[in-house]
């Protein structure tokens, strides 16, 4: 009998699926906390990464950037994500960047990363600081990296930015930098919704 | 990051030459303000003219700059060529965060460089490079081609330039601020163009360890509550266009150089008539989530048929009091291009409209003809202002020269002082009322943001001199410490004195947090100290006649009133002319 069986042997409740699809999540958020890893750091307290299907399917999210048309340019959510995800206060130390694109003029891109799939940094990493996340993109174990850089020049979008001591950032995913966009320019959205790619 | 002593960069530009000096004194001079007052009085020289090449042009942050919500402004300090005098310039964009993420708490430019020069600093570089072939340049293509030259951190750098204004050495020109902000009054400009500086660049390309505790909290509490409320909904809608129309009901809207204070004509430039006819969109100052700077756009057509092109230009209250109703401008788009012939020649656009106002005003009594003037000015004629920005920025004649120096010198020489509408410098759009010219003409920037004294006219009818003076008096510290912070003046209802202590305590600034009010009083007193020893008097202030002739809600101007609120204010403000006392200001210059 597997651990699983002897928890729903266990527990008689209707909705005994669904506590074992949490246990399955508490144990991940308790492996990654482990490692280091800030994707999972970030699981408990985003709830969103995960959303369980009646089919039981895990159903993975992506930060998009689906209304940059009406970005103001204030770094809002750079901000946060260097603050919450980082620990950092920087523009550039973040998930997503927020660059002009010709001056202030002609209005503001995100970069941020695009979820390749598979995606050429986590091939780079030569210490699987990086390594491929379900769905596109990475999961990030920090202790894991030795800060060589060859994440960098792999990303064909330029979404990992390394800082003066070799560090390096890159969007996870985890969309909690959507709610810190006073115009709502960005969405956290389940890939198979997501129509266009926009930037 | 922050620490309880200041990071500064003096840079000399004759040696090529900078220096990080750590300078004690947070809880003392705080930031913004107080620290710019510490490093003029440690780096200027308070009797010698502007102009002297060692003379100081001073950036500086506040503690809480990139920290929290609309702590995204800079002082810029510096003796004035409009008066000779200590003064300072605050302005927006990226400015702030740039020097935060360079981990500078100031920046101090002394000396002048010996060939047209830009200077692009950052937090782990200095360079200073030769720009010969950007002289005579104007501010829009200035910084387009040092976005080119300076090729890294796009939209992470701030790109500080001047026009020919600031080269002419105009007493009102600006500094252009990422193309929509500005230090704009007081001649800023001109400092750089006195130091052969055309442009610096600020790259925040360095990033810190976040303060532990409770700062994350409070960020989002603050955050929250800054979009939360109708801020955002004031400011990110018309904006400060939207008050056009109140004031023009009031009867205190300045109208065609202040021969009137309130048009039916406003119909066609109110804050709502912008946003629909011309607004393109907004853009914020980073590290601030409002977003109240309003881009406007014009289209041009070119010679041929059929073929336009567009100009973008930034608007608010001022900028359309100065380039509309006080030239008796009423269509939206040609009041934007006004503003953009001022802009590419970095005049500040409320100095040079209201000086444009009294040049039309004194053309049309025969003081000044055409061989002055150039072209005819005329209210309401939109051409003949937009070349006429262009002559007084470029200080193209003997006439433009001397008017660029302040509208008093002209009328010095041309006649019309009587109708020259100065407050201690050009003034603010504001007629409403005599606590306002009181306040304005001897107030420390010259600014109608020094103190609440617009406000206090619209809401007081009574004419009781000490209560007024003493509601100024009470206002400035406060005032000071939020410049000081340097925070967005639009989110004083949010820093209260205890909202900016629990800010400064999750920070790790227990000591500041702990000692704001003798701070602020501190400052207030350290800055009129500083404006004192470079020659301010505020018996010589004049307020012209036309200022006595205004009629607003409240019925006319009353005369003695209005004298005895300027007697009082200034009487008051002597008690600061002492000399600087302050044991750790008076250490060696570092």
């Amino acid at each position: 009998m597997s651990f699983f069986t002897a928890v729903d042997k266990a527990d008689n409740s209707p909705c005994r699926g669904q506590y074992r699809k949490n246990l399955m999540v508490a144990i991940m958020i308790t492996v990654a906390y482990y490692n280091d890893c800030i994707y999972g750091q970030y699981l408990a307290k985003t709830r969103l990464y995960y959303r369980c299907h009646p089919d039981s399917e895990v159903v993975m999210k992506l930060l998009t950037t689906p209304r940059m048309d009406q970005c103001t340019g204030c770094h809002s959510c750079s901000l946060s994500c260097a603050r919450m995800i980082h620990k950092k206060l920087s523009w550039t130390c973040a998930g997503i960047r927020i660059e002009s694109s010709g001056g202030i003029s002609s209005g503001f891109r995100a970069v941020r990363c695009l979820a390749c799939e598979p995606a050429p940094c986590a091939e780079a990493c030569p210490t699987s600081a990086f390594s491929q996340r379900k769905g596109g993109g990475i999961v990030v174990r920090k202790k894991l990296c030795i800060r060589c850089g060859a994440c960098v020049p792999t990303c064909p979008v330029d979404a990992i930015y390394e800082n003066i001591q070799r560090e390096v950032f890159v969007c996870i995913h985890c969309g909690r930098c959507v709610d810190f966009c006073p115009q709502n320019c960005l969405d956290y959205e389940e890939i198979d919704t997501i129509e266009e790619v926009l930037l | 990051m922050i620490s309880e002593h200041f990071r500064i960069l003096h840079y000399d530009l004759h040696r090529r030459r900078g220096k990080i000096i750590h300078q004690e004194g947070r809880n003392r001079y705080v930031g913004g303000s107080g620290l710019a007052a510490l490093l003029f009085h440690l780096y200027g020289t308070p009797e010698a003219s502007w102009k002297e090449a060692e003379q100081p042009l001073i950036l500086a942050i506040g503690p809480l700059t990139g920290l929290f919500p609309l702590m995204s402004k800079v002082v810029c300090a510096f003796k004035s060529p409009y008066h000779d005098q200590y003064t300072e310039s605050h302005g927006g964009g990226r400015a702030a965060l740039a020097m935060r993420f360079a981990g500078l708490d100031a920046i101090v430019i002394t000396g002048k460089a010996q060939s047209l020069s830009c200077l692009s600093i950052g937090a782990n570089h200095i360079e200073c490079k030769e720009v010969g072939f950007m002289r005579g340049m104007n501010a829009i293509s200035s910084g387009r081609l040092m976005r080119r030259m300076f090729g890294a951190n796009a939209g992470h750098r701030s790109i500080l330039r001047i026009g020919q204004s600031g080269e002419a050495g105009s007493a009102m020109a600006c500094i252009n601020v990422d193309t929509y902000r500005h230090f704009g009054r007081m001649g800023s400009g001109a400092v750089m163009g006195d130091k052969n500086l055309k442009g610096i660049i600020i790259h925040g390309d360095s990033d810190f360890d976040q303060p532990r505790g409770d700062y994350p909290k409070l960020y989002q509490k603050l955050y929250t509550e800054v979009t939360a409320t109708d801020m955002m909904h004031k400011y990110f809608d018309l904006g400060t266009p939207a008050n056009l129309e109140p004031l023009n009901e009031l009867q205190s809207l300045p109208w065609r150089n202040l021969q009137k204070t309130t048009d039916p004509a406003i119909t066609s430039i109110t804050g709502k008539a912008f946003a629909e006819d011309t607004l393109l969109r907004n853009a914020a100052c980073s590290g601030c989530p409002v977003g109240c700077i309003h881009i406007g756009y014009f289209r041009e057509k070119s010679l041929q048929a059929n073929r336009y092109h567009f100009h973008q230009v930034a608007y608010d209250y001022e900028p359309i009091f100065a380039a509309g109703t006080m030239l008796g401008i009423t269509d939206s788009f040609n009041i934007l291009r006004i503003l953009d012939s001022l802009e590419k020649v970095s005049l500040d656009a409320m100095s040079g409209g209201v000086a444009l106002a009294w040049a039309t005003e004194a053309s049309e009594r025969g003081l000044i003809s055409a061989n002055e003037t150039l072209v005819p000015l005329r209210f309401g004629d939109t051409d003949g202002y937009i070349q006429a920005a262009a002559f007084l920025g470029k200080g193209i004649n003997d006439f433009y020269q001397t008017l660029a120096q302040g509208t008093l010198k002209a009328a010095a020489r041309y006649g019309g002082g009587e109708f020259a509408c100065v407050l201690g410098q050009e003034m603010a759009g504001y007629a409403t009322g005599e606590l306002f010219f009181a306040a304005q003409s001897l107030g420390f920037r010259h600014s109608h943001l020094d103190t609440g004294a617009y406000s206090w006219d619209q809401k007081n009818t009574d004419k009781d001199v000490d209560k007024a003076v003493d509601f100024l008096m009470e206002d400035e510290p406060d005032r000071v410490l939020l410049t000081s912070m340097v925070a967005c003046l639009f989110a004083r209802s949010i820093y209260t004195g205890e909202m900016l202590a629990e800010c400064l305590h999750s920070v790790g600034l227990p000591g500041l947090a702990a000692s704001l009010d003798e701070a602020g009083e501190y400052i207030r007193k350290l800055r009129w100290q500083v404006r004192f020893a470079t020659g301010y008097t505020p018996d010589e202030v004049v307020i012209p006649k036309r200022f006595y002739s205004v009629k607003t809600w409240k019925g006319e101007i009353d005369k003695v009133f209005l004298d005895r609120l300027r007697k009082e204010y200034g009487r008051r403000l002597l008690r600061f002319k002492v000399p600087i006392d302050d044991p750790s200001a008076d250490k060696e210059r570092p």
